[in-house]
């Protein structure tokens, strides 16, 4: 079941907003986590809409409309986001109320803007779109059953699904999650990804081919769903001219060493948590990275883990797994 | 009274999250929802537990919201009667 995605846009740790300087002028973090590089949010919405809107909402927004803009649709049929914390930043603000108010007089705000859904409610209303309105909180695999619901969207009939993956990051969050070692030794991070999938596209229109998604598999089970999904795909494996793998660094993490290890000595690797941290819809960037790879036909040298490129990108497989748990592989192809 | 105003306009904007918006700009008679500051709903709920917090003052009677919320002159007018 193949979808097109025809426009994309990103905020993450790093410059991927402006098309302009795409992964240029890479930056540190002098906090524990990665804190996404965002705009002046005044040049891209409405200030009056903007004073309510969370850090998580004001990215989603800006990169939603981006892709509005630059897919020329202003009305898509289903708005479907994946978030594993939706706006926590605002739940914390509640539950903080909550605590120093005795439950007693509590500001309605945080608690209107503090569900998993405000972030693609808050696109409907802007758009005063009334068509479907979703979001998939499921961990590691929020944004990838959100992409697949797109994918069904379209071979229902549906033409034009802007589609997101969303998280944010907040001092107290990133404290819980590395107490509970979740991280994958992995710093964690946060970001907007938002696409526009299609069920037709351009020349500069990236196809996804397949994602497939599986949960709890040990490393060595991983390379028999590489290969059925190999095979599903009609693929071989030195048709695949990248991978795109949930890395920040070379790691001896035992799954993606597999995943490497299946492919060609020197097959390109590029690691998008270099550019976006760890956290649930981190994947959601894969995605946009793999859209620029192959629309410029280059590798992003801060993102290259291993190996070197030469002559064309066509086909480029994403892998991804979340604290070993939830595994998602995916094809893209130009 | 003057005090009253000015403690109560830096509230609002700062409970409101009004970018861009300076208790200078903001006219002790300008209507507060619609035309004026463009507040909505929401606010009027914000403004409520705002009285409640900051000013120990109760609107007991909804129907008396619209007429207290209409300008900066009518809530500090309320705060003021409430007190007494």
């Amino acid at each position: 079941m193949k979808v097109y995605i025809t426009a994309t846009s990103a905020i993450t740790p790093q410059n991927t907003f402006d098309p302009e300087k795409y992964l240029d002028n890479w930056q540190s973090s002098d906090i524990p986590y990665l804190h996404a590089l965002e705009p002046e949010y005044k040049n891209v919405i409405d200030p009056k809409l903007a004073r309510r809107m969370s850090r998580i909402i004001k990215m989603s927004v800006a990169t939603g409309n981006r892709v509005l803009t630059e897919s020329g649709i202003s009305q898509p049929d289903a708005i479907i986001v994946g978030t594993g914390l939706g706006c926590i930043k605002d739940t914390e603000k509640f539950l903080k109320e909550i605590i120093t108010e005795k439950e007693g007089l509590l500001s309605p705000t945080a608690f209107i803007q503090s569900t998993h859904n405000t972030i693609a409610g808050q696109l409907a209303l802007m758009l005063q779109c009334p068509e479907d309105n979703f979001t998939y909180v499921n961990r590691g695999h929020s944004f990838e059953n959100a992409l697949s619901d797109a994918i069904l969207r379209v071979h229902e009939g549906a033409n034009h699904i802007l589609l997101g993956g969303a998280d944010e990051m907040t001092p107290e969050v990133n404290n819980i999650l590395v107490k509970m070692e979740c991280g994958n030794n992995i710093p964690f991070g946060e970001g907007a990804c938002f696409f526009m999938i299609s069920g037709s596209g351009d020349e500069t229109s990236v196809c996804v081919e397949d994602v497939a998604t599986f949960g709890h598999i040990a490393p060595d089970e991983l390379m028999k769903k590489v290969d059925n999904f190999l095979r599903k795909n009609d693929l071989d494996k030195s048709e695949i001219d990248a991978l795109i793998l949930g890395l920040d660094k070379k790691s001896q993490d035992a799954y993606y060493q597999n995943f490497i290890s299946a492919f060609a000595v020197g097959i390109p690797v590029a690691g998008f948590k270099k550019v976006t941290g760890e956290y649930f819809t981190s994947s959601a960037y894969a995605y946009n990275l793999g859209v620029e790879m192959l629309r410029q036909q280059c590798i992003f040298p801060d993102t290259l883990l291993s190996g070197s490129h030469s002559g064309s990108l066509h086909k480029v497989l994403i892998y991804n797994h979340y604290n070993g748990e939830n595994h998602a592989i995916s094809f893209l192809s130009l | 009274m003057e005090e009253l105003k000015e403690n109560l306009k830096a509230a609002i904007i700062e409970a409101l999250n009004l970018e861009d918006v300076n208790a200078a700009d903001i006219d002790d008679n300008e209507p507060l929802f619609g035309d004026g500051l463009g507040l909505d709903s929401i606010d009027a709920l914000e403004l409520i537990v705002l009285l409640e917090k900051n000013y120990g003052v109760k609107i007991e009677n909804p129907e008396d919201g619209r007429e207290v919320f209409q300008s900066i002159n009518t809530i500090a007018a309320y705060i003021e009667k409430s007190k007494k």
